[in-house]
């Protein structure tokens, strides 16, 4: 058995019917909402920590080259309606596909992928015993967990663009978030800069929740730190912040 | 024959004098495609830094350019710098080497338009 019940002798019989419900939970959803790139530059470290309405991740990668990098994840997800948690640790690799590099633009093919476990726990309602009576319970899981993340973008020194396609995957269940970002800066900045990036993102979730979402953000951006902060469309904080050296 | 002589010992006068002709670079001037972030300015800089050779980097985002200010003496072969910044993701368009100091090749490419 993937679960183990923890409440009444009741929530056995209700076992199949938790686990299918478990089914579609957003594992890792929310993912790097700012799209930032899992490859900074060659040799370097990258530390980014997120946090939204319903996420806390923090990953660590390291690039040997620009082209690959690899390291760890760690990803909090809590569901909108506070019933589902899960805890998602996994290793990563990502690989930069393909890189255009043109005078004043630059253009990228990243893809991802995570190989971990999930530890999840799920409050649910399993049955009503009579009118105003039900009976809840809680179900915890530990399974492995896959990761698949395709991710492309342009930019220039004032525009930017990304779409981002990231699925994750269970035994039990499959999550899809694609996400796509605008962004443009009022000002060509330099590399001592600080450039100020205004951001427009909207999010199709696919599983358990679907949902299409939008945003807003601010980047700053300055050498090796890049910060974003910014709200959803239901007036949720999201942050970011990333810092590579 | 005296001539001769006079004519030989300027020659090798004007052969000792003759510096700029044999003088090491400070500086070197690389052009390059992709460079839009400070993430891409970071990774060739930090390329760069990684030579022996090198003293200190500059890089430019709205100029396009790295310049690399040498150690005295030293030098970097084309084809060193080609392999780095390929390395680092980026693509070379030009290399050229200068006398110029750092600060003074730095300025003129801040202030060039």
């Amino acid at each position: 058995m993937p679960y183990r019940l923890i409440s009444s002798p009741l929530a056995k019989k209700c076992a199949l019917s938790v686990t299918l419900s478990l089914i579609g939970v957003p594992l890792l959803a929310s993912s790097l909402s700012a799209n930032a790139k899992p490859i900074a530059f060659a040799e370097a470290v990258t530390i980014m920590h997120e946090r939204d309405a319903t996420m806390v991740s923090t990953e660590v990668y390291y690039a040997p080259k620009v082209w690959w990098s690899l390291g760890i994840a760690d990803v909090k997800m809590t569901s909108d309606n506070k019933q589902h948690e899960m805890d998602a640790k996994s290793a990563q690799f990502n690989f930069l596909l393909k890189r255009w590099n043109m005078p004043n633009a630059q253009a990228n093919i990243f893809a991802s992928a995570g190989l971990g476990w999930a530890d999840s726990v799920k409050q649910g309602v399993m049955g009503v015993m009579h009118p105003g009576h039900s009976v809840s319970q809680t179900a915890r899981y530990s399974e492995s967990a896959r990761r698949f993340v395709l991710q492309g973008d342009y930019e220039t020194r004032q525009f930017y663009s990304s779409l981002k396609f990231d699925v994750q995957q269970t035994p039990l269940f499959y999550d899809r978030i694609d996400t796509g970002q605008i962004g443009f800066s009022p000002v060509a900045h330099d590399y001592d800069d600080l450039a100020v990036w205004f951001v427009a993102q909207v999010k199709k979730y696919r599983g358990m929740t679907d949902k299409t979402e939008g945003g807003a953000f601010v980047r700053l951006f300055k050498k090796n730190v890049w910060v974003e902060i910014g709200v959803t469309e239901r007036r949720k904080l999201q942050t970011m912040l990333m810092v590579n050296y | 024959m005296k001539n001769f002589y006079t004519l030989l010992a300027s020659v090798a006068l004007a052969t000792a004098f003759s510096a700029p002709a044999f003088a090491k670079p400070k500086t070197i001037q690389i052009g390059l495609d992709g460079l839009v972030c400070a993430f891409c300015a970071q990774g060739v800089e930090k390329k760069m830094k990684s030579q022996a050779a090198t003293d200190k980097v500059f890089v430019s985002l709205e100029k396009k350019v790295a310049v690399v200010a040498l150690k005295d003496g030293q030098d970097i072969p084309d084809a060193t710098i080609k392999a780095e910044i390929t390395d680092a993701g980026y693509v070379v368009k030009s290399i050229a080497r200068s006398e110029e100091s750092f600060d003074a090749l730095t300025k003129k490419i801040k202030a060039s338009k």
